[in-house]
């Protein structure tokens, strides 16, 4: 209710007040809460869901919010940004904002019966939020970006490290690097350097995200909105 | 044939832009309607899960049911909407805000309705459309400004006044309750 009403009288001010940046890519990191690494798997996360029919994911960090409630700094990006395309109004903006210590869920028109405001704040407050308070950045918006796939029986190579990782909230970061930010890196790495033959190793825990990723879309693909609306769905917490 | 060249002469000047940004102003106030229903119909069972923790905060539960039914009770249709009949919905809908905020605030001193999940869900929801509710009039402000400007400023205002005698919409002001400093805090 609060953060209806400072909406009310300071919409107006928004659009000057703010440079809000420019979507080209699915992970924009200006709050630097991710290394590069975990920004070009999420990336790679984000663009295998919509590549198979799922939302377009947009993920945006900042520093701060100058004043703003988050409610309203998420809907602003997202009638910018509009991601989703427009028939199917399927969009979905992820936002943290750093000073605030705030994280949103910013439910796409078109979503809004699949991920309901109450699933996104049980999503927020059960999964997300403990993991952010750990400093785990990384893992709490793969959280939200599995938890998204799960809805849309989307299947994601690099899944079950994560999945494992949801499922218990517990320390499993060791886990994590070991069988699934390792192997990945391995792979790749050694891919480019001297084909599959130290990548078999990896192959059958990573299926084909080696191939799928140097395909062109990780790097350079374009991404962009596809004019998707949004009417304030979703949730928002803190940490 | 001199009509129709007349006809195309003013398609830059309001023939078209009007009736669509009426239409525009309609479709978004429906939105503002639809969301105002949005949030009524979650109140009953709001009203009844605090109940079942909160019992002894009767007077707190009758405000938000009594605002309800005053709020639901004032049907506006926004082809003759006037400021008045805005400012009369506007009204109880604020103070529909008030006596939910008041619920809320008064929720937090249960502990163990807080940790109820269908609480937790229904409080989820009730952010949610509050939230909802301010995009939906922030657009509709947005809708009719737009429509304003069309049939009061030339030259659309002169295509206003010769074929659709258009007046003014009404828009949304932000009432005394609204501009008293939000003391309720969703935490």
């Amino acid at each position: 209710m609060k953060y209806c009403l400072l909406f009310f009288f300071s919409f107006h001010l928004f659009a000057q007040a703010l440079d809000l940046g420019k979507l080209n890519r699915p992970v924009i990191d200006r709050g630097n809460f991710l290394s590069s690494k975990e920004v070009s798997l999420l990336d790679s996360l984000i663009r295998q869901i919509s590549q198979q029919g799922g939302p377009q994911i947009g993920i945006l960090t900042v520093k701060e919010m100058q004043g703003y409630p988050i409610e309203e700094y998420a809907i602003r990006v997202a009638e910018k940004w509009k991601l989703g395309s427009e028939s199917k109004d399927n969009g979905l903006l992820i936002l943290l904002a750093k000073k605030e210590r705030e994280v949103r869920i910013e439910v796409g028109q078109g979503l809004e019966g699949d991920i309901t405001d109450a699933q996104a704040a049980h999503w927020i407050r059960n999964q997300v939020t403990p993991l952010f308070k750990q400093g785990r950045f990384f893992e709490g918006i793969g959280v939200i970006l599995l938890n998204t796939a799960d809805i849309y029986k989307i299947k994601l190579n690099q899944r079950s490290p994560i999945k494992r990782v949801r499922r218990k909230k517990d320390n499993n970061l060791l886990f994590f690097i070991f069988f699934f930010m390792l192997p990945l890196f391995l792979s790749r790495f050694s891919r480019r350097r001297s084909g599959f033959s130290s990548g078999l190793l990896y192959g059958a825990a990573l299926g084909g995200l080696g191939s799928r990723s140097s395909s062109g879309s990780f790097g350079g693909g374009s991404f962009g909105g596809g004019g998707g609306g949004f009417s304030g769905g979703g949730a928002s917490g803190g940490w | 044939m001199k009509f129709l060249f007349f006809v195309f002469l003013l398609t830059g000047c309001g023939v078209q832009s009007i009736p669509q940004s009426l239409n525009e102003v309609d479709a978004a106030f429906a939105e503002v309607q639809n969301q105002y229903k949005r949030r009524a119909d979650l109140i009953p069972n709001l009203v009844n899960t605090v109940k079942g923790y909160a019992s002894h905060e009767q007077e707190t539960l009758e405000a938000v049911i009594s605002a309800r039914a005053k709020a639901t009770q004032i049907q506006v249709n926004p082809e003759n909407l006037s400021q008045e009949k805005l400012k009369a919905l506007q009204a109880s809908q604020g103070e529909l805000s008030q006596a939910l905020g008041r619920l809320m605030m008064v929720a937090e001193r249960y502990p163990e309705l807080k940790a109820n999940q269908n609480f937790q869900s229904l409080q989820a929801q009730l952010e949610g459309t509050e939230n909802r509710i301010a995009i939906a009039r922030r657009r509709y402000i947005e809708q009719v400004k737009n429509f304003n400007n069309l049939v009061t400023v030339f030259p659309t205002s002169i295509t206003n006044s010769l074929f659709f005698h258009h007046q003014k919409k009404p828009q949304f002001q932000a009432s005394e309750a609204e501009q008293q400093t939000p003391t309720v805090n969703f935490q």
